[in-house]
């Protein structure tokens, strides 16, 4: 129950670790002793290659898993205490967040903001003002496996601020997208930003990261190797592009893990051989 | 924690989740269509096959031939009218039964080969032999009879059904002639009643009403059905609700909503268990239009009457069955990454539902027996006995209680599933696989010993294939378990040492197995003394167990050797060896003791004595876990076997004694345990946190 | 033209083991073609021990408390011998008057109340003579086993008494025992063997083939679709007709696989279901099917699953997704299902007419070739009539497929709208 008190930090991370267990390989460190924290108002970025540990971060700060180690605070609430406040505070968005295909996007809409307990006089209100500001209105009453790829993007965003949650999180939104999807939805991303919500976002698309993020944290086999703003980054490496600042912070890190990496395959290659 | 103002989540779930349903034209075409149409379809066509071959029995000429000495006789007897009323029995036949039409044809045959030829090709249906036959035992007096009698042999074809029908009736009619000839030649000689009017029961009075016996007919299938029902209607929604969800990635959706899990688990179920019932209810009614277009035939003198209190109690009852169903079926579907998946897991489910119902179709079931712990089966008995108007408030009550509890770990492991977050969130990179050795053969140990099982049953079940103890123990023992264990050892390339737990113990361990085995044996006789309470088992069942486990023929050293040092080793080999370490990671380590326990149980087959060997299995993995080797649990088992036959041997009957041994034996066995735990030296690389971490969420 | 010939079967193999490669490793198939059939009969086996020693158990524990009620005293006899019993089965009970004994039955305290009365006028000329009243319960199960081992006991009774009658009366001998008589069957223990197989063995091989060909119908047509390989697979050179035909082949292969497992593991199984219930009764019962056979049985358990592969796959063509596929193909299986049930009698034979069904002719053909009988005139029919119907199927199948919205799945499992669709088409 332990609230933050700077209540300009909407989320704030600390020492938070995931480890799972997998049957062939053992104990894996998904997450590793992250810290963050955000503040109001901002996009923060997450930029990692696959496999970094983006997805594993947003999905403990969405409780959709509970993390091994650490704790995470979302508008002052625990993710391990407070779970369902947690969930009440934040939109979460990502490729694999689908949507129902035999609900209408007027009745997904509807049925997401009362789930996240919308205050129900107000529902009706806030679905037609989704609607509207997504352009819904004219495939609103249509089922949503008929929809196109496009208009399935727009409703879910719009399924996403349902309960108008002052936090959105978005794990790498625009895969799968094409390129026109995706930069209506970058757009909408940075409108929302100027509204005033706190938006956490994951990516491995360096333009994207460049083009919309405040702030921008690398993260590297389950660590974050840095946090500053894009000039800050430039200033502290030197470097202009981002690409060429992520590989700079990689860079070393991606050399250990593919030693490592090599001698494992090359382990494996003798056991079998050994067989 | 619903805050003001918001509406109830549960109800906006269960209203979305329904209206989906509703929208689902297949799932509804599969789960409410196809079982209206298909079951009514599959009752008529029975009844219609079977009246079908009614009627041609009766259109059916039965032809038969008489040969040999007094086949006079045979015509004399059968030419008189079919006198019913003559036997003594006089429930023996049905009036109903359709009269047979019976000609007699004309075989020219004088050997047996020759009609035998003759039945054989289906000239005919049955040929009398009737000889002058001398010494045939009396078939009343069972004795020798003194003058000859003439004999009869039926000749049929046994893999004809006409010819077995007719053999049938032919016999009927000449022991019916025989009564009749029988009743007058005592008449002749002056006695004055019919035989069949000796002692003769004037009244049948059955205390229990139509209604009563209707709700016993009704009462054996009645759950039986009524689970078919909600199995069919609930499992295509409940595929649909959460292994649906993952394929289509709508659960992380719902997940991320401030939705609770509680309550995303309480609305599915909720869904399943109220489409359960309305399909259950809708197949019977619609089992009801076609009884009442006489479609189907029933019994007339089916009648059912339902007092207030029995309705109250079969509601009492039918809901935690609906309940347990639907929550069955929602925690294979968590448990399922797909659709498909789902459809694996759903067959085994299916069958471990059914099977425990079919219970109440048994005779001498009670419900004041072990009957009422076992889920599903405890309903079923306890519908059964609702319906024949039997209250036992305690028993009935008590049922409830085990089905309520059974539905409540079913959906806590329905929560569990949505907090385990492999299951959540999918993996497509099968490591164990690709990597094989250790991780594979975790997985594929339950497989292993599932061929294993049935290796064992099918060579044991088939009486010819292993004659003797000998063979039984060299089959079973040591080429199954033993060699078997091996082989899957070295198919995945492990080490035996760490995968047997062959290990030097701590020296204090010795003493307490010495202390342990006996005494734990005294106490294992109690337990059995009870579960034979619950289960009780023929005592000739039992009886010749312990001759084909005791030969007496066999030298005490060759006991010894194939009675307790071969299982002592070769079983601990496979049960505490192999598969305690296959499962080792699976279960909570009491768990495990448990349930290696158990499995070692079932791999004794007969019900009397699964009990009481996966009680000494859990004991044996107990054992094992505490000292961290499979040695002392190999003197354990082979002690344990040796003490009981010593005394078998000698005549104790263990089961016999006072009470108070097995109490003195239960007292010893704590003490040797609690010098196992001072001096435990624990298997390795348990199972420490479990995998699924529950939340709070 | 030879040459393409070749090249479209090399194609046609290739396909067709990659197809079995594949599902050999696939769960679904491995549990549903192989497995199930394998292992379901010894678990099945087990359980049906397992309840008939419980039962035993229960039903050995049931001994009857009987109360005798005014039985004269010349016929104590008839008391006795059931306390006498050898299994001991019976308890007497003692009550003074009839009341408080049908009481006790109507508690459960008594079993059943015998309660001796005056003879009726025709039975009354003997003297000595008495009648019985009996009192029970038939809504209960002990109350039950009590009123038929009671009535059992009485006809003995009965007959010995008139034995002994007849005996003081110097009716005995032949005269009195007239015959002796006794049934033999001519049949012998592998021939009854062999019936009581070809009873059970046809409904289950149908359903086996048709639960060998679902999943791998589903998996070669709708789960390619939901892999995203259809359309990989339909880029490759082999002509469509080698791609069709190797997955065919494949859902048959597996069908008839699934089915001949299952004659195995039935044939083993059987006989230790059914010997021990048979155990007095038919002696040297054997449950084999005689090798002879095998050769005729495959055959038609591969042109079943040929038929019922066709169908399926015809039905699976329009799914996208494997849970399309499996509300596609459910109905098909049902029905499969039914024609089996027609000839689930006893007494029905292979005849000209039944040759004529689909399916029903396939399962009696398995019965008489089971039973060692061989109609060749009637198989013959059989099978022409099968493959007649197989290639009709076929016929359909190709003419489907040539419909390229059938092939990209846009009709998504709905058959009705396909339909529509097509005669829409036809219309205009």
């Amino acid at each position: 129950m332990s609230h933050s008190e700077p209540n300009d930090l909407p989320v704030r991370v600390e020492g938070l670790s995931k480890v799972f267990y997998d049957e062939g390989r053992g104990e894996v460190r998904a997450v590793d002793g992250i810290d963050l924290a955000c503040r109001r108002g901002e996009i923060f970025g997450l930029l990692g290659a696959n496999g970094a540990g983006k997805t594993t971060t947003l999905r403990m700060l969405s409780t959709i898993i509970s993390p091994t180690e650490g704790e995470a605070w979302v508008e002052g609430h625990s993710v391990s205490d407070e779970p369902e406040a947690v969930r009440r505070s934040l939109g979460f968005y990502s490729a694999t967040t689908a949507l129902y295909p035999r609900m209408t996007a007027r009745e997904t809409l509807d049925f997401f903001a009362r789930i996240n307990r919308y205050p129900v006089d107000s529902v009706h209100a806030r679905v037609d003002q989704l609607i509207e500001r997504f352009g819904i209105a004219a495939f609103k009453d249509a089922r949503v496996d008929k929809l196109s790829s496009g208009m399935k993007q727009r409703v879910s965003i719009a399924r996403t601020l349902a309960h108008d949650p002052p936090i959105l999180i978005f794990d790498e939104p625009t895969v799968g997208l094409d390129v026109l999807n995706a930069l209506a939805l970058v757009d909408n991303i940075r409108r929302l930003r100027d509204e005033g919500k706190t938006i956490l976002f994951s990516t491995h698309i360096m333009s994207e990261a460049e083009k919309l993020c405040d702030r921008i944290a690398i993260i590297h086999g389950g660590r974050i190797l840095t946090c500053d703003t894009l000039d800050g980054l430039r200033e502290a490496t030197g470097e202009h592009y981002l690409e060429q600042i992520f590989v700079h912070y990689v860079k070393d890190a991606e050399a250990a893990v593919r030693e490592a990496l090599e001698a494992r395959d090359e382990q494996e290659l003798a056991d079998m051989e050994g067989k | 924690m619903t805050t003001a103002g918001a509406s109830s989540p549960l109800r906006t779930l269960y209203l979305g989740e329904l209206r989906m349903l509703l929208r689902d034209r297949r799932t509804l075409f599969l789960s409410v269509i196809l079982p209206l149409i298909f079951l009514p379809l599959v009752f008529w066509i029975s009844s219609m096959v079977e009246k079908k071959r009614t009627e041609r029995v009766e259109k059916e000429t039965f032809e038969y031939a008489i040969v040999g000495e007094r086949a006079d006789l045979v015509r004399e007897l059968l030419s008189a009218a079919p006198a019913n009323e003559a036997t003594l029995e006089a429930s023996s036949r049905e009036s109903n039964e359709p009269q047979l039409e019976l000609l007699e044809t004309d075989l020219d045959c004088t050997e047996a080969e020759c009609w035998k030829a003759a039945l054989g090709r289906r000239d005919l249906h049955v040929v009398i032999h009737a000889l002058r036959s001398e010494g045939a035992a009396s078939e009343t007096t069972g004795a020798e009879s003194d003058r000859p009698l003439p004999r009869l042999r039926i000749f049929y074809q046994g893999n004809w059904d006409y010819s077995k029908t007719a053999a049938d009736e032919l016999r009927d009619r000449l022991r019916s002639a025989r009564d009749t000839r029988r009743g007058e030649l005592l008449a002749e000689a002056g006695f004055p009643v019919a035989p069949k009017d000796l002692a003769p029961v004037i009244e049948a009075r059955d205390l229990a009403t139509a209604a009563q016996r209707g709700g016993k007919v009704l009462g054996r299938f009645a759950v039986c059905v009524l689970l078919m029902f909600l199995i069919s209607g609930g499992s295509v929604v409940a595929a649909d609700t959460l292994a649906g969800e993952k394929e289509r990635g709508t659960l992380e959706t719902l997940l991320t909503s401030a939705a609770s899990r509680g309550e995303i688990v309480s609305a599915k179920l909720l869904l399943i268990v109220t489409i359960g019932l309305f399909i259950a209810l809708i197949q019977i009614l619609n089992l009801g239009v076609y009884v009442g277009l006489r479609l189907i035939d029933i019994p007339d003198t089916m009648a059912v009457e339902i007092s207030l209190l029995s309705a109250f109690w079969l509601v009492l009852l039918l809901v935690p069955l609906a309940v347990i169903v639907a929550s069955a079926l929602l925690l294979v579907s968590g448990r399922s990454q797909s659709y498909k998946d789902f459809s694996v897991r759903f067959f085994p489910v299916l069958v471990l539902l059914v099977v425990p119902s079919l219970v109440s179709v048994l005779p001498a079931v009670d419900l004041r027996s072990g009957i009422v712990l076992v889920p599903i089966a405890n309903l079923a008995v306890a519908v059964r006995e609702v319906l024949v108007g039997e209250i036992d408030w305690l028993f009935l009550g008590l049922t409830t209680l085990v089905a309520g509890g059974t539905s409540w770990v079913l959906v806590r492991w329905t929560l569990d599933s949505l907090d385990t977050e492999r299951l959540v969130t999918a993996t497509d990179v099968d490591e164990a696989a690709f990597l094989g050795g250790e991780g594979l053969f975790r997985r594929h140990v339950p497989v292993w010993f599932g061929v294993f099982w049935v290796l064992i049953f099918l060579a044991n079940a088939q009486g010819e294939l292993l004659p003797s103890i000998r063979l039984q123990i060299f089959f079973n023992v040591i080429l199954v378990m033993g060699a078997g264990s091996f082989l899957i050892i070295r198919r995945y390339g492990l080490d035996a040492r760490k995968v047997l737990a062959l290990r030097k113990p701590n020296p204090w361990v010795w003493p307490a197995v010495i202390l342990g085995a006996p005494s734990m044996l005294l106490a294992s006789v109690g337990v059995a003394r009870i579960s034979n309470q619950l289960f009780p088992v023929p005592e000739r069942m039992i009886e010749a167990f312990a001759r084909q486990i005791m030969p007496a023929e066999m030298a005490l050293f060759e006991m010894l050797l194939l009675l307790a040092l071969v299982p002592g080793i070769f079983e601990e080999i496979c049960f505490r060896g192999a598969l305690l370490h296959g499962l080792r990671k699976r279960f909570h380590p009491v768990v495990l003791c448990l349930v290696t326990g158990l499995i070692f149980g079932l791999f004794h087959f007969s019900l009397f004595r699964i009990l009481p060997t996966a009680f000494l299995g859990v004991v044996l993995a107990a054992v094992t876990l505490l000292s961290g080797s499979i040695l002392p649990a190999m003197l354990w088992h082979a002690l344990n076997n040796a003490t009981a036959m010593f005394l078998g041997r000698a005549g104790v009957d263990l089961t016999e004694l006072d009470p108070a041994f097995h109490a003195l034996g239960a007292g010893a066995a704590i003490l040797a345990f609690g010098l196992l735990w001072r001096v435990r030296m624990p298997y390795p690389d348990l199972r420490s946190t479990p995998v699924g971490q529950r939340g709070q969420r | 033209m030879s040459s393409s010939w070749q090249t479209s079967l090399r194609d046609l193999r290739t396909l067709y083991w990659r197809e079995l490669r594949s599902a050999l490793r696939e769960r679904t198939i491995v549990i549903n073609s192989v497995l199930l059939p394998l292992l379901l009969y010894p678990v099945l086996l087990w359980l049906i021990f397992t309840a008939m020693s419980f039962v035993r158990g229960q039903e050995e524990r049931f001994v009857s408390r009987i109360a005798f009620l005014d039985l004269p005293a010349a016929h104590q006899e008839l008391r006795e011998r059931l306390a006498n019993d050898e299994d001991e089965r019976f308890e007497i009970l003692e009550f003074s008057t009839l009341e408080e004994a049908v009481a006790a039955v109507r508690s459960g305290d008594v079993d059943l109340v015998a309660h001796a009365t005056k003879p009726p006028p025709e039975a009354a000329a003997l003297d000595g003579n008495f009648a019985l009243e009996l009192v029970y319960d038939e809504s209960k199960d002990r109350s039950e086993t009590a009123h038929r081992r009671f009535e059992r006991e009485l006809v003995d009774y009965r007959r010995d008494w008139v034995d002994r009658e007849a005996s003081a009366r110097g009716i005995d001998g032949a005269q009195w025992d007239l015959f002796a008589i006794e049934r033999e069957n001519v049949a012998s223990g592998k021939d009854m063997g062999a019936f009581m197989l070809g009873l059970m063995v046809p409904l289950l091989m149908v359903i086996m083939i048709a639960v060998g060909c679902f999943y791998p119908a589903i998996d070669a047509t709708a789960g390619e679709r939901e892999r995203s390989t259809w359309e990989t697979l339909m880029t490759v050179s082999a002509s469509r007709s080698a791609v069709v035909g190797a997955k065919y082949l494949y859902v048959a292969t597996l069908g008839a696989t699934a089915g001949l497992l299952n004659l195995g593991a039935m044939a083993v199984s059987m006989g230790t279901i059914l010997q021990p219930l048979m155990s007095g009764r038919e002696d040297g019962l054997s449950f084999q099917v005689p090798m002879e056979a095998l050769p005729l049985m495959a055959i038609s358990a591969l042109l079943l699953a040929l038929f019922i592969a066709a169908g399926m796959m015809l039905f699976a063509a329009f799914a996208r997704n494997f849970k399309e596929g499996q509300s596609m193909i459910s109905p098909f299986y049902l029905l499969c299902i039914l024609p089996p049930l027609l000839v689930n009698s006893p007494d029905v034979e292979l005849t000209l007419g039944w040759a004529l069904v689909p399916i029903a002719n396939v399962a009696l053909v398995f019965r008489s070739a089971i039973g060692g009988v061989y109609p060749w005139d009637l198989i013959g029919v059989v099978f022409v009539v099968e493959l007649a119907t197989i290639l009709a199927l076929l016929w359909v199948v190709r003419w489907v497929l040539s419909f390229e919205d059938v092939q990209t799945g846009n009709y998504g499992g709905d058959l009705t709208k396909f339909l529509k669709d097509f005669f829409r088409k036809k219309e205009a």
